[in-house]
């Protein structure tokens, strides 16, 4: 505790020094870089000016640098090879960041002495992480800045970044720092970098920062970028465009001479759209979910602090950069030939949207903590999307089909192949055998919607609202979210996280029987229900009996024993009996073992009528191709 | 024209004089239908006949409790589908019987003819009739792999087409051209099958070749009647999908849903009679 209360006060001091007054951010990492892309060798030329400031007690000897390109160096990449991706690129396509000059403030050249670190793997064809040992150390509290030389070859897309035919979208592009986390700082117990390799799946983790970014292109080029547009200059046959942006943790950027963009207004954030001709008629459905999602966002959670947010909607031959999130730039995928009930451009613009809080804000660890910024984003995209598109019909609305958000999710996880893969604690790199989307986004967000249901609306979003607050521009892990959750609740929630989080639990009550009897000399009814827990997961629930009479009576069990009896005395007969009437347990895997009627569904006559119409319209069809 | 109406109208006349072949024929339907339904809401009733939701779900489709359902009871789920192909292939068979007995029972009109008439020529052409059916069968199939790979010429690779416009426009081109010719060849067939019922010979090379060479030289008649017997389907389909939607989820209208239901199938299967006398009576005609 007092190494972190050390901590948070250097923080505080260090920023102000850095920085000469109050900012939002600690800005720890920050980045002037001028860029050159040539776009008949692929290539990308950079030069970048970092400064970076130490906030720890510690005295740092060596930084360590993400060349995230090279996960695209040889199908030997752990990238590449964990990925299942091997032989998805040919050579020409395969692309790389070399880092060939790195000078800090004495003038002394380091890059000599530099080295890759596959830490995660040891992979020796990984080099995606990057060494350089310190001729001069950075004190505790001190300042560092270095100036640095690096080439990059392009990868073609095949995830997240790259080049397809004259689309460019640059993400994860230039050599980043990792986070140097002091001790105290999320689980390390010692001053530490964390900056692990670049992985198939979870991509984030780098510290709050200014960028300068200048990138010298043809003219007829067009740019989405992070940031807002400083200036413009043509330089003979290319473009200098020059983008800012403060107290973020990264800097993303897109190009193509086919861009045509809009530019709208919403709570004072210029939202300015980059689509290509084609396709321009979705700026509607963008703009209208963004402004709502926006506006969720600022009343739940807080205010949006950038004044830009760039959204690119990617060509079909760049869709593999799209549905991604950097900070003040999204991009979505949306597909012409969908009815515009399948609402994929509005379900992707929202949840990356989302992102902007959980990841870019609230800058959590995404490669070692995927729940905390992929399923907190999904639970919300399920708040937000069934709230624009009312009555269970956010991800469908087609010819009566209609699907929700949440229930989507719900779907998808237990739909998947093994719900107790792994718990929702595993590092990303780690879902060897799958199970990274269920678990990471599904599962979280369904056990975040049943702590939703255990605690009431009013206090999940007075949680959130808290840990937006505490959280903000910081890098919390599982046990502050956990801490904030137990404090504000005022409940140690340690039971619900110990079974949802840290183990592979499922939770499945049911309603086994029910029955009334008639006591005659009384005239009073005995009714029983038994209740099954059939499921590892014990959570309270309420169990709810209703009578003939219209009465109602909600009892409470702790959901522990594998089964229990409720029975009581009442004026009128057992009509039915349902566990959980309310849903509150969403995680709960089956709905429909929830209730029992004692009188069987008169609705199944239906049911067989549906099932005979529909089978005799289907054996006649034949009657076309005979 | 005239002809084509009086053959259209003769063809009518043959399904009121039909009325048993029809009735077994929707009765063969209404059982071979049971074999699929029967056992379905068989498992619904036992696996969710006693919860409140199987009420929720009811009149509109609800994601959350088909997939609950499908995922906890999905092994139920799989015996019925493989009983369902049994079932299905039987009744494509059968629908090859039937059809055969129905134009054989359509060439005695206007005179008397007895059932058996009709399980007679089931029989006797049935396996000429099947031949014929498979023939299309792979026909139509191999027309819609064209029509895929004429869709799909740039490829489907995201990573090599510049937009997916081509791929809209030529897919809705070539939809338009697959129906359009779905519907010649479903004509042609049903003279050919005429032909085959006329012919003595095993193979039905020689009345495939006649029957295409006979609607070549009447197009225009055979088509105005394919598109008056079509116009009538898209008629009363269009009709009976209005009435379900109208009293869809609505409880008390069982008994309503389920009786236009049947008269709905009822006519389907008239209208296949109708279909097939009327082209004969119309090679009568020309
Ligand atoms: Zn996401």
């Amino acid at each position: 505790m007092i190494t972190r209360v050390a901590t948070i006060l250097l923080f505080c001091l260090s920023s102000s020094c850095l920085l000469k007054g109050q900012t939002i951010s600690p800005r720890i990492a920050n980045y002037k870089i001028q860029v050159e892309l040539d776009v008949d060798q692929k290539t990308l030329k950079g030069s970048q000016k970092i400064i970076w400031q130490n906030i720890s007690t510690d005295t740092i000897k060596e930084l360590r640098f993400h060349l995230y390109y090279n996960a695209f160096k040889n199908d030997q990449s752990t990238f590449l090879k964990n990925g299942g991706r091997d032989g998805f690129l040919s050579n020409s396509e395969f692309g790389w960041t070399e880092v060939f000059s790195f000078i800090d403030s004495d003038d002394t050249q380091l890059v000599g002495n530099s080295y890759y670190d596959p830490v995660d793997d040891g992979n020796v064809k990984d080099q995606t992480v990057l060494v350089i040992p310190l001729a001069s150390p950075i004190m505790p509290l001190g300042l560092g800045e270095f100036e640095m030389e690096w080439k990059a070859k392009i990868p073609k897309i095949m995830v997240r970044t790259g080049y397809n035919k004259d689309f460019y979208f640059f993400a994860q592009w230039f050599p980043k720092l990792g986070v140097y986390e002091p001790a105290g700082m999320r689980y390390a117990t010692k001053g530490q970098w964390n900056c692990h390799q670049y992985h198939s799946s979870g991509e984030y983790y780098s510290d709050f920062g200014n960028y300068n970014v200048s990138m010298t292109l043809p003219r007829n080029f067009i740019v989405a970028s992070s940031g807002d547009l400083l200036s413009k200059r043509d330089e003979g046959e290319m473009t200098v465009w020059n983008f800012s942006v403060e107290d973020v943790i990264d800097f993303t950027w897109s190009c193509s001479p086919h861009f045509v963009s809009e530019q709208r207004v919403h709570n004072g954030v210029k939202l300015k759209y980059y689509s290509y001709p084609y396709k321009t008629h979705f700026a509607d459905r963008y703009f209208n979910t963004l402004s709502f999602t926006m506006d969720y966002l600022n009343d739940h959670l807080g205010p949006y602090p950038y004044p830009t947010l760039s959204i690119v909607d990617a060509p079909l031959h760049g869709i593999f950069c799209g549905g991604m999130e950097y900070p003040t730039l999204i991009s979505s995928i949306s597909f012409c030939f969908l009815p515009k009930g399948v609402r994929v451009a509005e379900t992707l613009i929202a949840h990356e949207y989302i992102h902007q809080y959980f990841m870019q804000l609230i800058a959590t660890n995404e490669t070692e903590e995927p729940w905390m910024d992929e399923g907190i984003t999904t639970y919300y995209e399920g708040r937000i999307m069934d709230a624009l598109y009312e009555g269970n019909r956010a991800s469908i609305d087609v010819l009566g089909f209609k699907v929700g958000n949440a229930e989507f999710n719900r779907t998808e996880f237990f739909g998947s192949s093994n719900i107790k893969i792994a718990p929702n604690t595993r590092k990303s790199w780690e879902f060897e055998d799958g199970g990274y989307s269920s678990i990471s986004y599904n599962k979280t967000a369904i056990w975040l919607k049943t702590l939703e249901g255990l605690l009431g609306i009013e206090k999940m979003d007075e949680i959130m609202k808290e840990y937006f607050l505490r959280w903000k521009f910081k890098h919390p892990c599982k046990n502050d979210f956990v801490d904030i959750v137990n404090e504000i609740s005022g409940t140690d929630m340690h039971w619900f996280f110990d079974q949802v989080l840290e183990d592979v639990l499922v939770c499945d009550y049911a309603v086994d029987y029910a029955w009334s009897v008639e006591n005659e000399e009384t005239g009073t009814y005995y009714s029983s229900v038994i209740v099954h827990r059939l499921g590892e997961m014990k959570i309270p629930v309420e169990v709810r009996m209703s009578f003939e009479d219209g009465s109602q009576r909600l009892e409470e069990w702790d959901g522990e024993a594998p089964s229990f009896r409720f029975s009581c005395n009442e004026n009128s007969k057992l009509v039915s009996a349902e566990i959980d009437p309310d849903r509150k347990i969403y995680i709960d895997k089956n709905f429909i073992n929830n209730s029992y009627s004692i009188k069987k569904s008169k609705s199944i006559k239906h049911y067989f009528n549906r099932f005979l119409m529909n089978t005799q319209q289907a054996l006649e069809a034949f009657n076309f191709i005979i | 024209m005239g002809k084509v109406m009086q053959a259209f109208l003769k063809g009518f006349s043959t399904v009121l004089n039909s009325k048993r072949i029809w009735f077994f024929q929707y009765a063969m339907n209404l059982l071979f239908a049971l074999f699929i339904a029967y056992p379905l809401s068989k498992l619904l009733s036992k696996v969710a006949g006693n919860s409140l939701t199987i009420d929720q779900a009811i009149g509109n489709f609800n994601y959350t409790i088909i997939n609950d359902f499908l995922q906890n009871y999905g092994l139920g789920i799989e015996a019925i589908k493989s009983q369902s192909v049994i079932v299905f292939i039987i009744y494509f068979c059968l629908l090859v019987f039937f059809n055969a007995g129905i134009i054989h029972v359509a060439q005695r009109f206007p005179g008397a003819y007895k059932f058996r008439d009709f399980l007679a020529g089931g029989a006797e052409y049935f396996w000429r009739f099947l031949r014929l059916s498979i023939y299309f069968l792979i026909i139509y199939l191999l027309l819609i792999f064209l029509a895929f790979k004429i869709v799909t010429i740039e490829g489907l690779s995201p990573f090599k087409l510049e937009n997916e416009l081509g791929l809209i426009s030529r897919a809705r081109i070539v939809i338009v051209i697959l129906l359009i010719l779905f519907f010649i060849l479903n004509a042609i067939s049903d003279i050919i099958k005429v032909f085959i019922t006329r012919s003595r010979d095993t193979y039905i090379t020689r009345s495939i070749v006649m029957g295409m060479s006979f609607f070549k030289k009447h197009f225009l008649k055979f088509v105005s009647l394919a598109l008056l017997q079509l116009g009538l389907l898209l008629l009363i389909t269009g009709s009976y999908l209005i009435f379900r939607k109208f009293s869809n989820g609505s409880p008390n209208w069982f008994f309503l849903v389920f009786l236009i239901g049947q008269f709905f199938i009822m006519f389907r299967i008239g209208l296949r009679i109708w279909r097939l006398s009327s082209v004969y009576q119309l090679i009568l005609r020309v």
